[in-house]
């Protein structure tokens, strides 16, 4: 274990836009994010999976600052800095078929320049907070959809990154995992910045310590899952099929009002 | 978090000089706060008592584990097979068609007695060879067929390092390949057939930070292609395929390898092509 690096700041993003040739995924998004489990939320299109990339340092922003873990992502030396410290997990990721977990998760190790000394205890002891300890030596084209995706979360965690960015983490978990996940993420976001992307809201609301939701490329909420919840009070009543939970309603009304601007 | 600790009693703890409730307090509020857990360790990063006890226990907890089961141990040698096992699916194939075309070219050859083939002077194996290295550079990096590059994207080995080490293996399987085939037609070793292929495989790496490694392939493969289209249907051999022509591809393989370094920042990125399969 290293001491954490980054104080204060983990991610600053200032009214960042993509645009693609014929769509804008972000329009002038703001974002700041300390340590802590931050979720972020919003419908499909919104520009999640596009800012995911960004602050994953693989996709580039058409204007705007990004600063992640206090550098700007300009230069060489300071983007393969940042690299070496992130962890990420998209939603679909590839995998190789004839490689054990314990392959996988040591090749990202390698991947990610950590000093070959330590790659095998990281590599027993991600696999470990995973869960898949006993499944470390089977091959992934025997393991089922969940523990793909633990393998694949294992892979982001094996180097300690102070910031780790996980894409719809949470799908083909089952409840009884899913409940293992957020003890996970809780742990690590003690000292890291961890930004989940979900719609899953129950998710948000139980594992996060804050919750952004993202519509139209803009953040359009900020704050605890407690005040998203709140924010859905005030809903007028009669007004049907906003939710069966508090934040779900809270949800909905936040992005009710937003579309009504 | 509404207080945190002020900076001299953080280093009178860290010195061993706070007072004994200070001490607690400190301890107390450290666990929920990143901030001053940071401070904390920062102030605390350049004592060298401290180092020493923290390696020295570090040192007593890791004897004092149980035996490691199946860890494996790290070597280089493991890190290598690693290496060179992962990559997307298409190298299999593209391992079994360059043994084919090895032995198509060493069959027709033989037959022709490296006369040629279809009015053209060269022996088919310098018509085919140059080739090998550039597809098996397409199938071992290419974005659409490498499952996990969206991950391998965001580490930082995985641009032009991870490129070159799998460039590296490609050339390791097809230059002592065509030089076996060359020494089964005959032809005996001849810088005729390589260093083209080395010339070819530096170019498709340089048009890959432009157009992508897969269509930079396709683009050199299809020069080639034409080159040699011309080749046979003149009925003469071309220039650029004779012996006296290697100096023109060492310069090609030169300018553009150093093309590449000054380039290898657009293996940075994402190409821009890709968007999200599904925005959700």
């Amino acid at each position: 274990m290293t001491a954490p690096t980054t104080l204060g700041t983990h991610v600053e993003v200032r009214d960042l836009v993509v645009r693609f040739k014929n769509r804008t995924a972000l329009e002038g998004l703001d974002l700041n994010l300390d340590a802590g489990v931050h979720g972020l939320l919003g419908p499909n299109g919104a520009g999640k999976t596009t800012l995911m990339r960004v602050l994953g340092t693989i996709a580039r922003p058409t204007s705007g600052q990004v600063a992640v873990l206090g550098h700007d992502l300009g230069n060489q030396r300071a983007l393969r800095d940042v690299r070496r410290r992130l962890g990420y997990l998209p939603q679909h990721f590839g995998y190789y078929p004839r490689f054990t977990v314990r392959e996988f998760v040591e090749y990202f190790a390698w991947l990610k320049e950590m000093p070959s000394a330590s790659i095998p205890l990281a590599v027993d002891r991600a696999i470990e907070r995973v869960g898949l300890a006993d499944r470390a030596d089977d091959r992934l084209k025997r393991l089922s959809g969940g523990m793909l995706r633990r393998a694949g979360i294992a892979q982001a965690i094996v180097n300690d990154p102070d910031l780790l960015l996980l894409d719809e983490p949470t799908a083909g978990l089952d409840p009884e995992q899913r409940v293992d996940f957020r003890h996970l993420l809780r742990a690590i976001g003690v000292d890291a910045c961890v930004l989940v992307a979900t719609h899953l809201v129950e998710d948000v609301a139980v594992a996060c310590t804050e919750v952004s939701l993202v519509n139209g490329g803009r953040t359009v909420f900020r704050g605890t899952p407690d005040e998203l919840a709140a924010a859905g009070e005030h809903a007028p009543d009669g007004e049907l099929n906003s939710g069966d939970s508090p934040i779900e309603r809270g949800y909905t009304a936040v992005l009710r009002a937003d579309r009504a601007r | 978090m509404t207080w945190h600790v002020a900076r001299p009693t953080i280093l009178a703890y860290v010195d061993g000089d706070a007072a004994e409730a200070d001490a607690w307090s400190i301890e107390a509020h450290v666990t929920d706060c990143e901030r001053c857990r940071t401070e904390l360790a920062a102030a605390a990063a350049d004592d060298p008592a401290l180092a020493a006890d923290l390696a020295a226990s570090r040192t007593a907890l890791l004897a004092g584990l149980p035996p490691q089961g199946r860890i494996r141990r790290g070597s280089p040698a493991r890190g290598l097979r690693i290496l060179l096992a992962s990559g997307p699916a298409a190298r299999g194939p593209w391992l079994l068609a360059t043994l084919m075309v090895l032995a198509l070219a060493i069959g027709l050859d033989l037959a022709s007695s490296g006369a040629g083939l279809l009015g053209s002077t060269a022996p088919v194996l310098v018509l085919l060879a140059p080739l090998l290295p550039v597809l098996g550079v397409a199938a071992s990096y290419g974005s659409g067929l490498d499952d996990a590059h969206e991950i391998i994207a965001t580490t930082a080995a995985g641009g032009l390092r991870l490129l070159l080490i799998r460039t590296t293996a490609v050339l390791a399987v097809t230059v002592p390949a065509t030089i076996a085939a060359g020494l089964v037609t005959g032809l005996a070793w001849s810088a005729t057939w390589l260093v083209p292929g080395l010339a070819l495989t530096t170019l498709t790496l340089l048009g890959g930070t432009v157009v992508g490694v897969t269509r930079a392939a396709a683009l050199v493969g299809g020069g080639w292609a034409l080159v040699v289209a011309v080749d046979v249907i003149s009925e003469t051999t071309i220039a650029l395929l004779t012996g006296p022509a290697t100096p023109a591809w060492l310069a090609v393989f030169g300018l553009s390898a150093a093309a590449l370094v000054l380039r290898r920042a657009a293996f940075n990125h994402l190409p821009t092509s890709i968007r999200p399969h599904s925005e959700a």
